[in-house]
């Protein structure tokens, strides 16, 4: 045979390499990850070599344990770990962010009983849903809602254990105080949901808008919260907020009617 | 302990700090959340992806959702399924994540599975997604695929470590780049490309002698 360059091997490799029937994946994702990140034993990542060598299923488990993961997602994630015992002043600088990424969290004075830990559920209503129906959740995209849809939105207890006694609904747009709205109503689980029009949330005006919820383990850590600035608003109470961005349009495609 | 201990010291793998990057999640740091976070996610959405085959599982929720779902559950009771794990017993942490999230999202399925309406779209339950067969290649593609077994391709396999033979499938038969191969493997490209030249020049001498 005539000498080949690099290219023309790897043409020659690729043209005659087996291409078996891809059956079930034989390792544990976990197991793979280990042996990605380097923590197995040299028989422990011999042995993985091994399958990986022949299957090409386990192969392609590769491709969803090396793909980066959603960073709004870890945000997420990262935000439902616990909160400091000790100097439970939440640092408000930032909030305007937070709110922004459609992130929880809390509102904390010392001496005020903690608030339960609640996060994001289904979001239902927007005209223009990205990849799930949660759309600030792991896309950072933005709910698309119109005058006339109905935003219905649930949250839910991190610890099924710790639910909040109490809760109110608020909305705000374009960096406006926060006012308290109507349609809020305990579900099973602890979880709390929100069902109302788009307009008694948000009115007229397009914008970007936010919805929260704020829950409480009493009814008076929730007094104060009507006009409150969303981005900057006061330390008050053992107050867990979770809130949603929203996209306020005229219409679905932005146009003004 | 002592065998775990000394191959950490010489080297055969690498020291694992999920434990006390657990204690300092749970006690409130942020920034340990976010590395336990990091950790884990990857492992957990491989796990789901696996169960629900990238259908919506229990309750219709989607892959992000079941993730969330699953981490807030490794983090309910104080994170007791996450204090739960002994470096001791053998299993690594990611190992250990990805089969407490397995009985997770499989206890979840269970609760939903009195609610077995199927979905427009193809959306039933994660019960439903499990018995749907793996891929398999076409009876033409297979044929075709056991005539390439050809003595070269035999060649290298024996001549290739098995660690080699990972680098020869995900090169050759998944036709990766060595980027892409060396991302998947966790590995410097480097290390990808090294195993490359000694494939090519097996290679060569195989077609010498031929």
């Amino acid at each position: 045979m005539s000498a080949l360059d690099d290219d023309g091997l790897d043409a020659l490799l690729r043209a005659r390499a087996p291409h078996p029937a891809i059956g079930e994946p034989e390792l544990d994702p976990g197991d793979l990850q280990a042996w990605r990140s380097g923590r197995l034993d040299a028989e422990q990542a011999a042995a993985v070599d091994a399958v990986l060598a022949r299957s090409a299923a386990d192969r392609a488990m590769l491709a969803d344990l090396a793909a980066p993961v959603d960073a709004g997602l870890l945000d997420r994630m990262a935000v439902a770990t616990p909160r400091p015992q000790s100097n439970r002043r939440l640092v408000w600088a930032g909030a305007g962010l937070a709110l922004a990424a459609g992130l929880t969290f809390a509102v904390l004075r010392p001496g005020a009983p903690d608030a339960p830990a609640y996060t994001l559920g289904a979001v239902r209503g927007a005209v223009k849903i990205t990849r799930s129906q949660t759309p600030t959740q792991g896309s950072g995209e933005p709910a698309v809602f119109v005058p006339d849809g109905t935003l219905r939105l649930t949250v839910r207890p991190t610890d099924a254990g710790r639910t909040a006694a109490a809760a109110r609904a608020f909305a705000a747009c374009d960096d406006g105080a926060f006012r308290a709205v109507d349609g809020l109503e305990a579900g099973a689980d602890g979880a709390w949901t929100l069902v109302a029009s788009a307009r008694s949330l948000f009115g007229e005006a397009p914008g970007r808008c936010v919805v929260a919820i704020a829950l409480a383990a009493d009814a008076d850590a929730l007094a104060d919260l009507d006009g409150m600035d969303p981005a900057t608003a006061a330390e008050d109470g053992g107050v867990q907020l979770v809130p949603l961005t929203v996209d306020y349009r005229a219409t679905p495609d932005g146009e003004t009617p | 302990m002592l065998i775990q201990l000394l191959a950490t010291v010489i080297g055969l793998r690498r020291p694992d700090d999920a434990p006390a990057t657990i204690r300092a999640a749970l006690a409130g740091d942020r920034s340990a959340g976010r590395r336990l976070a990091e950790r884990v996610a990857p492992v957990i959405r491989a796990r789901v992806l696996r169960m629900t085959r990238g259908r919506r599982g229990p309750g219709g929720l989607d892959t992000d959702d079941l993730m969330h779902e699953a981490w807030c559950r490794l983090l309910a009771d104080d994170g007791r399924r996450l204090r739960n794990y002994d470096p001791t017993r053998g299993k690594s942490f990611e190992g250990y994540i990805s089969m407490i999230t397995g009985q997770l999202i499989a206890t979840m399925a269970e609760k939903h599975g009195a609610a077995k309406r199927k979905a427009p779209g193809g959306e039933g339950e994660l019960s439903e997604a499990a018995a749907v067969p793996a891929p398999v290649a076409d009876p033409e593609s297979m044929a075709a695929g056991r005539q390439l077994q050809d003595a070269l391709w035999q060649h290298l396999e024996d001549q290739l470590s098995n660690r080699g033979r990972v680098v020869l499938a995900l090169v050759y038969a998944d036709g990766l780049t060595v980027d892409e191969a060396a991302a998947r493997m966790g590995v410097k490209k480097q290390v990808v490309y090294n195993w490359q030249h000694k494939i090519r020049g097996l290679t060569r001498q195989w077609m010498a002698a031929a």
